[in-house]
């Protein structure tokens, strides 16, 4: 552009120099020397015009390269513009990557946590008496005690094994899952899902067989966790297929702080035998569950277990399942390969919630259809149990009681099977109950409620009934039903960075007692209530770590056994010592369980959430 | 967090001097012959407000709970429709839960605040 300005001054001066020479007045005035001056000046006209002449050519030449370069520019400004377009095209599909990539990463969560506990079973100095007999109808009261002690099996009269303080290393609900929606085209219906695992983050994964419990669900699988598919709508609720928690224990989450603790209030709340399961309260397979949306703050959920169970008295695991429904392996129980300690069949659960403000209430029921425990007579110490056996036959083996209705109420037939296999072992067991009168319904309600005030306090209660339909004359071994209580004071203060927590969890007598208790006292049927007291503080040290100490302490009476630590603590403290099988049959012994011990523990550890 | 926002909120401020003005006794007044012609507007007018004022109100309880050093709010959504807060996602805290429903009752004041947060809890135990 610079250039061309340039030339065209060029063009003008010489225009200018070309007018100015070739004034006639200057030619006039020299009249000599016209003739060749002519010829001169005409020569450098001529050369002016060859050099405007050359100048246009070379100012048309950078017209042409001026628009040329215009061209280019316009070209250039259009691929400029496409790239941007296409930038700004990519960084948008880079957002949507992003908001999605982010979305797709908020599905994960999860919790590790763990304690060191120190703990005891707070049995130390126990001692049993066998019962010498029992001289009422039937082998009830009164009865007569040995003067020395019994023997725990193999071992001793005390409990056996380290049942004292011990230091602990515990993985507490720890867990790792995903959880998504996926928007089904042109539908208000959400698919919604959920996989879920449990983490041991002190040992190694692997099946969940302690001391006191035996199952085939491995720990740290997929599933171990509620786990499901189903979908979501916002006018009806949500319908979800899977293993999950049923609603009556949903109900009542938030009413427990100690929850993974050693203060759960599962240790006494829908745990009918006061050992480790809780069987109203603990995660079930082959579930259909509807949650409601909310109406008015009211809400409610319904749930199915499938019972899949070919076993008319659930003796088996059901199909699809890995453990017997109600928990354990099977076998777990006192005779070999049978779900006999607590299996079940189907299932069902409801709740119904309401929430106004600082207040919730709430109901809960559920039932377990055809619970078998036959195995609760095996080995046991109630007399009533014991007036039905005989004494041993040839081979060693229990006789049915002559003049009593044991051949009705025991399962002889198996137990003389398995007799006529083992021998030697047979004869240190008895047989179960007949399947037919000991399987039965069980179920469990309760009410709820709990009131937060604003300044950070909540207070929690439960009532619970526990119920078990059994015939009469099995009444007197009935340890399923009974009643429960809990009360929770909750207190979040310093800025929501602290939480202290009391806890105190009641269970009621039940109606009778198989005598399982290797020191059972017949005398004192009935006086199997317990108490659990419980405190925490949780201190936050920020939004997603939080370090804790709490403290457990179960005060059984004498024919109890509730434990510490039921529901979700990574290790129970219960009231079982250490005995153990000295050799590989069906004699072999399991633990021994001591009515009226006192486990107390403290527990102090870390959780994170992401 | 994510707080659902109403996207057509830009023209809230032309719609409320709209509505202010139709609800002026004296326009009142001097409208009251094209009555016909108020009662259809006047709804859209009230409905684009109360969306901007949900809006408002889930972006005040949202900033409160994330604003909160203590409380885990990775996976909860706020949501507010005709006043009415709603907490949806979940939380592994029962009491976490507790706070984070106190904390949007009160920045809320004394609109209504619906818990829907689902508590997920990880244990071994297992049927």
């Amino acid at each position: 552009m610079c250039g061309t300005t340039v030339l065209r001054s060029l063009v003008a001066v010489l225009a200018a120099v070309v007018v100015l020479f070739g004034y006639p007045g200057g030619a006039a005035a020299q009249a000599g020397s016209a003739q060749s001056a002519d010829q001169g000046m005409q020569d450098r006209m001529r050369q002016m015009q060859q050099q405007i002449d050359e100048l246009n050519r070379q100012l048309q030449q950078m017209k042409q390269e001026q628009a040329k370069t215009q061209q280019q520019v316009q070209a250039t400004q259009q691929q400029a513009t496409t790239a941007v377009q296409t930038v700004a095209a990519a960084q948008k599909k880079v957002d949507a990557a992003d908001k999605s990539f982010n979305n797709f990463m908020k599905g994960f969560y999860g919790t590790l946590d763990m304690s060191i506990d120190g703990t005891t079973k707070g049995m130390q100095n126990m001692e049993a008496f066998g019962i010498a007999g029992c001289t009422g109808p039937g082998g009830t009261l009164p009865c007569t005690f040995n003067t020395t002690p019994k023997m725990t099996p193999n071992w001793g009269p005390n409990p056996f094994g380290r049942v004292g303080w011990m230091a602990m290393m515990a993985s507490n609900g720890s867990n790792v899952g995903y959880r998504g929606t996926h928007k089904i085209d042109d539908s208000t219906v959400d698919f919604i899902y959920q996989v879920s695992t449990a983490l041991n983050l002190a040992a190694a994964p692997g099946l969940q067989n302690t001391w006191t419990k035996q199952s085939n669900t491995v720990q740290g699988a997929i599933g171990l966790g509620d786990t499901y598919i189903g979908f979501q709508e916002k006018t009806w609720g949500k319908l979800k297929f899977g293993t999950m928690y049923m609603p009556y224990k949903t109900s009542t989450d938030r009413l427990n702080p100690f929850a993974g603790g050693l203060g759960d209030y599962a240790v006494v709340m829908g745990n009918t035998g006061g050992d480790n399961r809780i069987e109203f309260g603990t995660r079930a397979d082959h579930v259909v569950l509807y949650n409601s949306p909310t109406w008015q703050g009211v809400s409610f959920d319904a749930a199915y277990q499938f019972g899949q169970n070919p076993d008319p008295y659930n003796n088996i695991v059901s199909l699809g399942g890995t453990d017997c429904y109600g928990g354990n392996l099977a076998g777990s129980g006192n005779l070999p390969l049978n779900c006999d300690d607590g299996g079940y069949n189907y299932g069902y659960s409801f709740d119904i919630k309401y929430e106004l403000g600082g207040l919730y209430l709430t109901a809960a029921y559920e039932l377990h259809g055809g619970v078998n425990r036959s195995s609760d007579g095996v080995g046991s110490n109630n007399p009533q149990y014991g007036a039905l056996l005989g004494p041993p036959g040839p081979n060693g083996c229990a006789t049915p009681a002559p003049g009593t209705n044991s051949l009705t109420l025991l399962n002889w037939t198996d137990y003389n099977t398995l007799c006529a296999e083992f021998p030697g072992a047979a004869a240190a067991g008895t047989p179960e109950y007949n399947a037919f009168y000991d399987t039965a319904n069980e179920y469990a309600f309760k009410v709820g409620g709990q009131y937060t005030f604003p300044f950070g306090l909540s207070i929690s209660y439960i009532w619970e009934e526990l119920k078990r339909n059994v015939p009469f004359f099995l009444e007197y071994q009935n340890e399923r039903q009974r009643t429960g209580d809990w009360v929770a004071l909750d207190y979040n203060f310093n800025g929501g960075k602290d939480r202290v927590a009391a806890g105190w969890a009641h269970a009621g007598a039940s109606e009778g007692d198989p005598g399982g208790q290797h020191n059972f006292n017949p005398y004192g049927v009935g006086q199997n209530t317990a108490n659990m007291y419980t405190v925490g503080w949780w201190h936050k040290l920020d939004k997603q770590l939080t370090w804790y100490l709490q403290a457990a302490d179960t005060v059984n009476n004498i024919n109890a056994h509730y434990d510490i630590g039921a529901g979700g603590h990574g290790i129970k403290t219960d009231c079982h010592d250490a005995t153990h099988p000295t050799f590989i049959d069906y004699s072999s012994f399991g633990p021994t369980t001591w009515g009226g011990c006192h486990p107390i523990g403290v527990s102090t550890g870390v959780n994170f959430k992401f | 967090m994510e707080a659902r926002r109403d996207p057509g909120g830009s023209l809230t401020a032309a719609a409320l001097g709209v509505a202010a003005l139709v609800a002026w006794p004296g326009a009142l007044a001097q409208t009251s012959i094209a009555a016909p012609t108020r009662s259809e507007v006047r709804p859209e007018i009230v409905i684009t407000a109360t969306r901007e004022a949900d809006a408002v109100l889930a972006a005040k309880v949202e900033g409160a709970l994330e604003k909160d050093p203590y409380l885990f709010t990775e996976h909860i959504s706020v949501s507010a429709e005709n006043g009415v807060v709603r907490l949806t996602g979940f939380a592994e805290d029962p009491f976490e839960i507790l706070q984070m429903v106190r904390l949007a009752r009160r920045i809320a004041g004394k609109q209504r605040v619906i818990n829907e947060i689902d508590l997920i809890q990880g244990t071994w135990d297992h049927d």
